[in-house]
């Protein structure tokens, strides 16, 4: 018995940069770009998903049905998380119906915000993360993922996680320095957004959040002069348009992030 | 006359256009359908003027629809609204070999083992109910006035999840649409997004 506890001391006290868990249909794993936490320095995490073949999880605006994924964090007092970064999505279509989500490996990119004094040697981040993954039928998930990280001096990122933050970020939407506009019709969204930084050839769109364009009706694009111009259907269950929105554009797997601010007609 | 004739068949041809697009929306018509619950009794919502009518999509394998029946929500808003005379219909547009698709007998199996408590549960095998509705989530509801026009569409609540925990802390937009119009009042959300899963026509 003594030994197993002396064993367990040594494990509590073991740094934890990584944790999976398996659940049913997908791989959740919780992972920190930096081997140690620097007071006042912010540092990225990432929240990966590996669905099965056949299955997908979620955006942050699902699509018809599905369900974005819910992160509630348990940081020690003085700590800040901001919103997650989501890759680039995929339109998949059930029948007449539309989901925006993933199929392959994605990660959402967290960054969190040490206070400018740390006291204790180790950290402790939890993470309760909520999930839903689909194929014709959904399985709802849930993980608990907790991080320890040592207090250091200086950043010491990980070369085993670099590969893992590199291929993450590479998933992430160009966010282009540019600002569109958009309105808000009786029965569609009029989107133009700035062509600057958009390739050439078809583009396909994703807005978030939800509940204002209908994601199974077609958006019309068009290109003239310097602007892309997006009429898209308004979502059925509309109800109000918020003052930004996120548009992102996709092309051979690759994305675009321009915000998109409300204009009056 | 040739002409007129065909600018007549036009113009009904327009207007008959824009009442299968008429839009769903609070204040417009519910679209009529006729239908035959898992008793065998025979359902025609235009005939069910002057009561409340709710609508309830649902599918028995989809976690969201369990997450309202295995708390013993649904059931209790059910017995709730059809105690006052409302008439509750829950539809099934699983397509035949689909999730959630089942025989009159499998669905009044659930509706007697789950306790629920539905006038009728509706099969919606063609989906035509559903896609007159635009139906697009399990569960995902609608509530008709006694003269036969939406006055809800959309979720369930207000929390969009698949966890029972978070029934007791959302606004449930059944209770809340029946409390405002009961007491006279305006319906404070008469749309929300519905969420679940998707609708296996």
């Amino acid at each position: 018995m003594k030994p197993l506890l002396a064993l367990l001391i040594v494990l509590l006290a073991l740094p934890v940069q990584a944790e999976t868990v398996k659940a049913r249909h997908v791989t959740v794993e919780l992972l920190a770009e930096q081997a140690a936490v620097v007071a006042g320095e912010p540092f990225w995490v990432q929240l990966a998903f590996r669905p099965q073949a056949g299955w997908h999880n979620y955006w942050k605006n699902p699509g018809d049905s599905g369900l974005a994924p819910r992160l509630e964090w348990q940081l020690p007092s003085g700590w800040q998380v901001e919103e997650p970064l989501y890759p680039t999505p995929e339109a998949i279509p059930y029948g007449s119906q539309m989901n925006y989500g993933y199929s392959r490996p994605s990660a959402l990119l967290i960054r969190l915000l040490p206070p400018a004094t740390l006291t204790d040697a180790t950290v402790t981040l939890q993470l309760d993360v909520r999930w839903l993954v689909c194929a014709d039928a959904c399985v709802p998930g849930e993980g608990q993922f907790q991080l320890s990280l040592p207090v250091a001096e200086r950043p010491q990122p990980d070369p085993d996680q670099q590969q893992a933050f590199a291929s993450a970020r590479a998933r992430l939407p160009v966010a282009l320095n540019t600002v569109g506009h958009y309105s808000a019709h009786p029965d569609y969204l009029l989107l133009q957004l700035p062509l600057e930084g958009l390739p050439g050839g078809p583009l396909q769109p994703f807005v978030a959040p939800g509940q204002l364009v209908d994601p199974s009706a077609e958006p019309v694009l068009g290109r003239s002069g310097s602007q892309l111009t997006i009429r898209w259907p308004r979502h059925t269950y509309f109800t109000e348009a918020p003052a930004q929105i996120d548009v992102v554009l996709r092309q051979a797997g690759k994305g675009w992030l321009i915000p998109a601010t409300l204009q009056i007609p | 006359m040739k002409a007129l004739l065909h600018l007549g068949l036009g113009l009904a041809l327009l207007m008959l256009a824009s009442l299968s697009q008429a839009a769903l929306k609070p204040g417009a018509p519910a679209p009529d359908f006729t239908a035959m619950d898992t008793q065998g009794n025979p359902v025609q919502l235009s005939q069910l003027r002057g009561q409340y009518v709710v609508l309830e999509w649902t599918n028995d394998q989809c976690p969201f629809v369990r997450k309202h029946y295995d708390s013993g929500n649904m059931q209790a808003l059910q017995k709730t609204y059809t105690s006052k005379g409302y008439r509750w219909y829950s539809i099934i547009s699983s397509a035949p070999g689909k999730q959630g698709h089942v025989s009159a007998e499998q669905a009044n199996g659930l509706t007697a083992s789950r306790n629920a408590a539905p006038t009728g549960v509706i099969r919606d095998e063609d989906g035509s109910i559903g896609r007159a509705y635009d139906a697009r989530t399990t569960p995902h509801i609608f509530i008709i006035d006694p003269a036969g026009k939406l006055v809800y569409m959309g979720g369930i609540d207000s929390i969009p999840s698949a966890e029972q925990a978070d029934i007791a802390r959302a606004t449930n937009y059944v209770k809340a649409t029946f409390d405002a119009v009961e007491a006279g009042q305006p319906v404070v959300t008469p749309v929300s997004q519905p969420y679940g899963c998707s609708v296996k026509y």
